[in-house]
């Protein structure tokens, strides 16, 4: 029985734990984007070179989208949130590279990247307005809307997760099927496009988690915000 | 479709290391630089603030002094408008009285040279007189110009008090003779009429001695021991001289 291409390649075992092949290839981008910060970081400049100005000005950019969809101090989210757009970014480009296979379009990755934004909404929720208060804002404006807004909150996120897995995925599919049929170079423009669709889909992920925060942290119906992005 | 709980929770492990990571290599130095200029481009603009407040603070000082100094400027120029004025008038008033000194100087010079002009031709015209005097007198016969001159003489001597004829008369007593000086030599008979009109005048019958001397141009001179009564030209001379302040020369 041929294996159903979603299923993530066991590339070792360490003991019960199964090593897949997006978890290597994550490790490798680990380790990339560990090593490039190490290295552009080590001789910062008060006047900045090229390459550091272009350092600052991706961090600064980041910053400043989270601080336009927080309001608040946006220097605190920045860790999690920039990590989350600089490594789906990483990881949709990823893909094409020959012979590598992008983690997020292995279901996995995208689910895990969806967990921790699921809880990542609640942890900052709960800290930014109190368990009581955050609770209470399931139950608003009405109490019948707790189920929905509960259910709400499972859905958005499950969206998240399949938005990112499914045009990533489906990407990937279409260049190997452009490839198997019709040659080498015929889908160097599909490569370009989903170079533009792995930016793309980063950006919403990352901006649609900032919103999910920001609506928590704040309180505010983030219905509005959200559906210019779905 | 096979979900791997094992690969979802390594990814999430992954993740929250790459959070970690990112944090430790990207976001914080690079964060850190940003604050540190963000600091340092505060701390220029505060004293580029602070500089341009001094300078603020120096260009309004030196407004003041700029005012202070166009009015100093404008007391100055009114001093030294005053001290100008004060001067011109000192020089004025010194000029003034060196003009009055000069011409008081001036005045005083034309008054003394008028004063030895005026001498000088007074002295002329007695020489001038004294001249035609011994001219005129050459033009008379020698024996009209003792005459004339004892009849004055005479008439002189009975014109004074009786007290002062005896006093020259007791002169002339005893030794003592009366010298008399005329300008011209007297013949004989003209020294014998003197004697005789004299002693007449006198009341005395002195011992009279006769001596020439020409510079009195005319005349004679009677010399008593104590006493000179003088009637000659010179003595007339001399009086008019002394009158007008100068020497005669009657020689």
């Amino acid at each position: 029985m041929q294996p159903s291409p979603l299923t993530s390649t066991v590339l070792l075992r360490l003991g019960p734990v199964p090593i897949t092949q997006p978890v290597v290839t994550t490790w490798a981008i680990m380790l990339a984007l560990a090593v490039a910060s190490a290295v552009s970081t080590r001789r910062l400049q008060m006047r900045p070179g090229p390459t550091q100005a272009v350092l600052e000005t991706l961090i600064v950019g980041i910053e400043q989208q989270i601080a336009e969809v927080i309001r608040k101090d946006a220097r605190r989210f920045l860790p999690m949130l920039g990590t989350l757009f600089l490594f789906i970014v990483t990881a949709n480009l990823s893909g094409l590279l020959p012979g590598v296979t992008a983690p997020t379009s292995r279901l996995e990755t995208p689910v895990a990247l969806g967990l921790i934004v699921f809880f990542s909404v609640h942890y900052f929720g709960i800290r930014a307005r109190g368990l009581r208060g955050y609770l209470a804002s399931f139950a608003k404006p009405k109490l019948i809307m707790l189920p929905l807004n509960l259910l709400a909150e499972v859905t958005r996120t499950f969206s998240l997760m399949v938005r990112l897995f499914g045009n990533v995925m489906s990407g990937e599919f279409v260049i190997a099927l452009v490839v198997a049929l019709a040659g080498l170079f015929v889908p160097v423009p599909l490569m370009v496009l989903e170079l533009l669709i792995g930016v793309i889909q980063a950006y919403i992920f990352s901006v649609l988690a900032t919103v999910f925060i920001g609506a928590a942290v704040s309180g505010d119906d983030d219905t509005s915000k959200e559906s210019q992005w779905t | 479709m096979h979900l791997d709980a094992w690969t979802v929770f390594l990814q999430t492990v992954n993740f929250a290391v790459l959070v970690w990571l990112l944090h430790r290599f990207l976001y914080r130095p690079v964060l850190q630089v940003i604050d540190r200029r963000q600091d340092e481009v505060r701390r220029q603009f505060d004293e580029a603030k602070a500089l341009q407040d001094t300078a603020r603070a120096h260009l309004a000082d030196l407004d003041a002094l700029r005012a202070n100094i166009t009015a100093e400027r404008e007391s100055a120029i009114k001093t030294a408008v005053a001290q100008t004025e004060e001067a011109m008038q000192v020089r004025r008033a010194q000029a003034s009285r060196d003009a009055q000194a000069l011409l008081d100087e001036a005045r005083k010079t034309a008054a003394a040279e008028r004063e030895a002009l005026t001498r000088e031709a007074r002295r002329l015209a007695l020489d001038l007189g004294a001249d035609l005097a011994r001219r005129l007198q050459a033009e008379v016969p020698p024996t009209l110009r003792a005459a004339a001159w004892l009849e004055r003489i005479e008439q002189e001597l009975n014109r004074l008090p009786a007290a002062e004829i005896a006093s020259l008369r007791a002169q002339v007593s005893g030794n003592h003779a009366l010298r008399v000086v005329t300008a011209l030599p007297l013949a004989a008979g003209e020294a014998e009429e003197w004697r005789n009109r004299l002693a007449r005048a006198l009341g005395a019958t002195p011992g009279v001695e006769f001596e020439v001397d020409p510079a009195l141009v005319a005349g004679a001179e009677l010399h008593f021991p104590l006493a000179v009564l003088s009637f000659s030209l010179k003595s007339v001379l001399a009086v008019l001289g002394a009158v007008s302040g100068e020497h005669v020369d009657a020689g």
